[in-house]
């Protein structure tokens, strides 16, 4: 046991002081994944290390991958984003902090165009954030508003990590990218109700209705109108999926194809916009699939070590509760990410591994389980003092200190924190939609 | 010394154009699934080829852009180090992690290589409807770490990465 458990913390020391170092993270597991395999198999294990990124490359589902994040950029070069964004102008009508709501609903929005927390935050915090202060908003519930709502975008589908996660744990991907859509609106209406009160308590963190004459005009139908080409996107992909029509990744492809049209329609089609949209495509998607295609190997020698019976028969000889069981399983990868700074995706090759056996023993739905696992590994992101997206956030808003971005996002961390209790306790939230679609 | 200057160009341009066919693979890869889509749907008529060439392609996308990602010195990384140390200590740990990612690479580029070749001596063919040598996909595994690797051993010695400007296509 003693031994089992050196072994995991020498792997993951290693692991910490190359990502500290600034190391690629997908280098951290090369080393880890090539040390661990010579200590164990010797050079005869050198091909089982090969087969494995092998496998992991050539593996269909992650397709989805690349191609959801291409449909994202190819919406957000295409007008598309314009277009959403007058008609919510137009849609939230006139009531005090307007531009919060619109904030959060925009954020939603993003995120099930891009399902990129720090990217969101950046370019909210880049267009939206200065606009906001100019016109007499609070900077610290702005900034608030754009965090929380930047958290959104990897749990509302199509979430690129509900990918990776469900590749990683061998779930149904259109079952896990589905389940996110429950917890996305309850956080959304957890968001707005936060506002609402904040705003009751205190009217002077939104300016007067009088003073905000720029809002867009139109009618209420010309603005859903507007919307409906942008939402067709969003229910060609996810309705494909829950009607069984195509998979993940089919539908992900048709959701490009969809974009193309889209952005002729808005009259943003061009050559450079397509090349610049694939370009963006396979950088991010190479740079998170390289990560998978390293790390994959790093699972299979803590499966080799033992790590998950070991943890499997710890559970049992504590025997707490089902409940309690599963509330430190996801406060572990809560701490890991703050105080090892761990990436979401390597936390996933890191625990999910332990965290299966340990599901199937106590028959837990792995389905609303990894739905909070996302939520868990999307609240690390704004939670002081190391979360990635509040530096994203930072890096946008020079002006602004660090401890202003973390008096911002205090709030928003204990409404996700209070939104993962309700869905622990409320699992339809996540699975209702899911067992819609059948096995 | 001019040797070397044309073999980092020759360098340079092969992960240009590594990157340009893996964005082309990428768009070949959401046209093939369009396709299959529309072909069982509407004409009740699915494709075998459609599935393992997505799978293949995926793998020569990643690996046929890593070269490239390294070039411009985009890979994801945690840099909370930079504000708490000295600019000369930063510099410091920045040549080390590049030598090690360098060496790393290259360990990875000789393990896949010997594996590519093993499947190319034993003549091991893909496990699906449309099988093909394995060798043919699996070299690309080697030549995205070979060349990523190089590209991390000339970080290390101060040369890249490239301005945002230089860097962009």
């Amino acid at each position: 046991m003693i031994s089992i458990i050196v072994t995991i913390g020498v792997a993951l020391g290693i692991l910490v002081v190359l990502l500290a170092g600034g190391a690629p993270v997908f280098v951290g597991f090369l080393a880890v994944n090539t040390i661990g395999v010579l200590y164990f198999f010797g050079p005869n294990g050198f091909g089982l290390f090969a087969n494995s990124i092998f496998t992991t490359a050539t593996t269909d589902t992650l397709s989805a991958v690349p191609l959801f994040i291409v449909m994202g950029e190819l919406l957000f070069r295409s007008g598309t984003m314009e277009a959403l964004f007058d008609s919510l102008d137009r849609l939230v009508g006139r009531v005090r902090g307007r531009q919060y709501i619109l904030c959060i609903l925009l954020s939603g929005i993003l995120g099930a165009l891009s399902g990129a927390a720090m990217a969101v935050a950046g370019l909210l915090g880049r267009s939206l954030y200065p606009a906001m202060v100019k016109r007499g908003y609070d900077p610290t519930l702005t900034a608030g508003t754009i965090l929380g709502g930047a958290s959104l975008d990897p749990i509302i589908p199509p979430s690129v990590l509900a990918v990776i996660l469900a590749t990683v744990a061998q779930v149904s991907t259109g079952k896990l990218l589905i389940a996110g859509m429950g917890p996305g609106i309850l956080l959304i209406v957890m968001f707005l109700v936060y506002v609402g009160v904040k705003l009751w308590f205190n009217p002077g963190l939104a300016p007067e209705l009088a003073t905000e004459e720029d809002r867009k005009k139109g009618s209420i139908i010309g603005a859903v109108l507007q919307m409906i080409p942008a939402c067709f996107i969003f229910f060609l992909v996810m309705g494909l999926v829950m009607l069984g029509i195509a998979t993940p990744t089919e539908a992900a492809a048709c959701g490009v194809a969809g974009a193309i049209l889209l952005a002729y329609y808005y009259g943003g089609l061009s050559v450079s916009m397509l090349r610049d949209s694939f370009y963006a495509g396979v950088t991010v998607s190479a740079l998170l699939l390289l990560i998978m295609c390293s790390a994959v190997m790093f699972s299979q020698l803590i499966t080799f070590v033992g790590a998950p019976q070991l943890f499997g028969e710890l559970v049992q000889v504590v025997n707490l509760p089902v409940y309690a069981t599963i509330f430190i399983m996801l406060a572990i990868p809560f701490f890991l990410h703050i105080f090892l700074f761990l990436d979401q995706v390597a936390l996933f090759f890191i625990l999910i591994p332990i965290y299966k056996p340990i599901l199937v023993n106590f028959n837990v739905d792995q389905i609303w389980f990894f739905t909070l696992l996302l939520i868990v590994a999307t609240v690390g992101g704004i939670t002081p003092p190391f979360g990635y997206t509040l530096f994203a956030m930072k890096s946008a808003l020079p002006n602004s200190s660090m401890t202003d971005l973390y008096k911002a996002s205090w709030p928003f961390v204990w409404l996700i924190t209070g939104s993962i209790f309700i869905i622990g306790a409320i699992p339809g939230i996540a699975t209702w939609l899911p067992n819609l679609m059948g096995p | 010394m001019a040797f070397l200057k044309i073999l980092a160009s020759i360098q340079d341009a092969l992960s240009r154009i590594g990157f340009v066919l893996a964005a082309s693979v990428l768009a070949i890869i959401s046209a093939a699934y369009c396709y299959e889509v529309v072909s069982r749907y509407f004409f009740n008529s699915p494709t075998i080829w459609a599935s393992p060439l997505v799978s293949y392609s995926l793998c020569v996308t990643i690996f046929l852009a890593l070269p490239d990602l390294a070039r411009r010195g985009e890979h994801i990384s945690i840099d909370l180090h930079e504000s708490w140390l000295s600019s000369k200590t930063i510099k410091i740990l920045k040549r080390a992690t590049n030598f090690v990612a360098a060496a790393f690479c290259f360990a990875a580029a000789w393990i896949t290589a010997e594996q590519a070749w093993s499947e190319f001596v034993a003549g091991v063919m893909t496990n699906s409807y449309v099988p093909i040598p394995k060798w043919w996909v699996f070299i690309f595994i080697p030549f995205g770490f070979l060349n990523g690797g190089a590209f991390f051993m000339r970080q290390t010695f101060g040369e890249l990465p490239q301005t945002h400007e230089e860097a962009v296509l």
